[in-house]
């Protein structure tokens, strides 16, 4: 339906899982969006949150992916162009979607626009506005976004935090029309 | 934008020291997306104007804000703190000057959970380093504590606000 947020799939983890992948994605719509609520890993060192495309069924774990970033904490200096300079300027296997630990209070929350993933004329990309706690048990923020840098057909994403299993949260993939 | 995306609440009022918004944080929603405008009231003085969250009893919480943000104007400025007492702050230096923004917040009703949120808002002010300039906010808003937080209050400083705010939860 033009000009609303509809819901495509989602997943509520309440136990133990290596990742996310939530499908769905093809021409209905001009831009999806991935929600992320209260996610946590299974250990209270998980903490740094990844994501990849789904390319022909699976994920895209080739090279080529970029992350731009900037992060916003309440006790120091921020950080900005990005978590790793691998993840800026050399492409990477996978895309930073930012820090979220899983102690207690503690979760990850996304907001994340996925823009021209199910079109092999262009290079699926997405921003993301982000909000969680860090490794050191500081509250932050961030804004960024990314790519991989192939054109080719997306039908979906992955999401999973590294080292660990996602323990829980709510994993959601809407679409919505630019009229 | 419908579909998954409510409208929860709304409120609007003209020349009031402070407006709630009482009641727009519930257990149906987890991610939530606030609008407002705060504008210096016809014939007010307001110089300022902040954002509070409202606890459980719908009274505005005074302290422990985690507030980290990237200020632009005529200079770049890097505000952080944990011991801050409101959020969304923005100056209001001459007659309509207004501060503009939107927030995403998640888990302020959850009791269980930290509250986190990023906020851009914008104004323009009549006095930076002598001279009137815009000036926009980009950050994090956050409460460090599991307490629930139910609604928002606005408020000014030395006057009366025109204040229109807007609450929109994600469907789950």
């Amino acid at each position: 339906m033009a000009g609303e947020l509809n819901l495509v799939s989602s997943t509520t983890v309440t136990s133990d899982v290596a990742s996310v992948t939530l499908t769905g994605i093809d021409t209905t719509y001009d831009i999806y969006k991935v929600l992320i609520t209260n996610a946590r890993g299974n250990n209270t060192s998980a903490n740094s949150w990844r994501m990849r495309w789904i390319v022909g069924g699976s994920p895209e774990t080739g090279n080529n992916y970029f992350t731009q970033w900037e992060s916003h904490n309440a006790v120091s200096n921020f950080e900005w162009n990005g978590f790793a300079t691998d993840y800026r300027y050399s492409g990477n296997t996978e895309m930073y979607i930012g820090d979220g630990s899983s102690d207690t209070g503690e979760c990850y929350n996304a907001n994340i626009n996925l823009y021209k993933a199910y079109d092999n004329d262009s290079e699926a990309r997405f921003d993301i506005e982000q909000h969680s706690t860090n490794s050191g048990g500081n509250l932050i923020a961030a804004k960024g976004g990314g790519y991989r840098k192939a054109q080719q057909i997306c039908t979906g994403v992955q999401i999973y935090v590294a080292s660990y299993s996602i323990a829980s949260g709510y994993f959601g993939l809407y679409g919505y029309n630019y009229s | 934008m419908a579909g998954e995306f409510y409208l929860i609440k709304s409120e609007s009022a003209t020349d009031v020291a402070s407006l709630d918004i009482t009641d727009c944080f519930n257990s149906t929603y987890n991610f939530y997306e606030v609008i407002w405008y705060a504008k210096r009231a016809s014939g007010s003085s307001a110089t300022n104007s902040y954002m509070r969250f409202l606890d459980s009893t719908g009274s505005a919480i005074t302290s422990g804000y985690n507030v980290g943000y990237y200020r632009y104007d005529r200079y770049i400025g890097i505000i952080y703190s944990t011991t801050n007492t409101y959020i969304n702050d923005g100056q209001l230096q001459d007659t309509d000057r207004a501060n503009a923004g939107r927030m995403s917040i998640a888990n302020p009703y959850a009791d269980d959970r930290y509250t986190t949120g990023y906020s851009q808002r914008y104004m323009y002010t009549d006095n930076i380093g002598g001279a009137a300039r815009g000036r926009g906010y980009f950050g994090l808003n956050g409460l460090k504590d599991v307490q629930r937080i139910t609604g928002l209050q606005i408020y000014g400083t030395s006057g009366n606000l025109d204040i229109d705010i807007a609450v929109y939860g994600f469907g789950e």
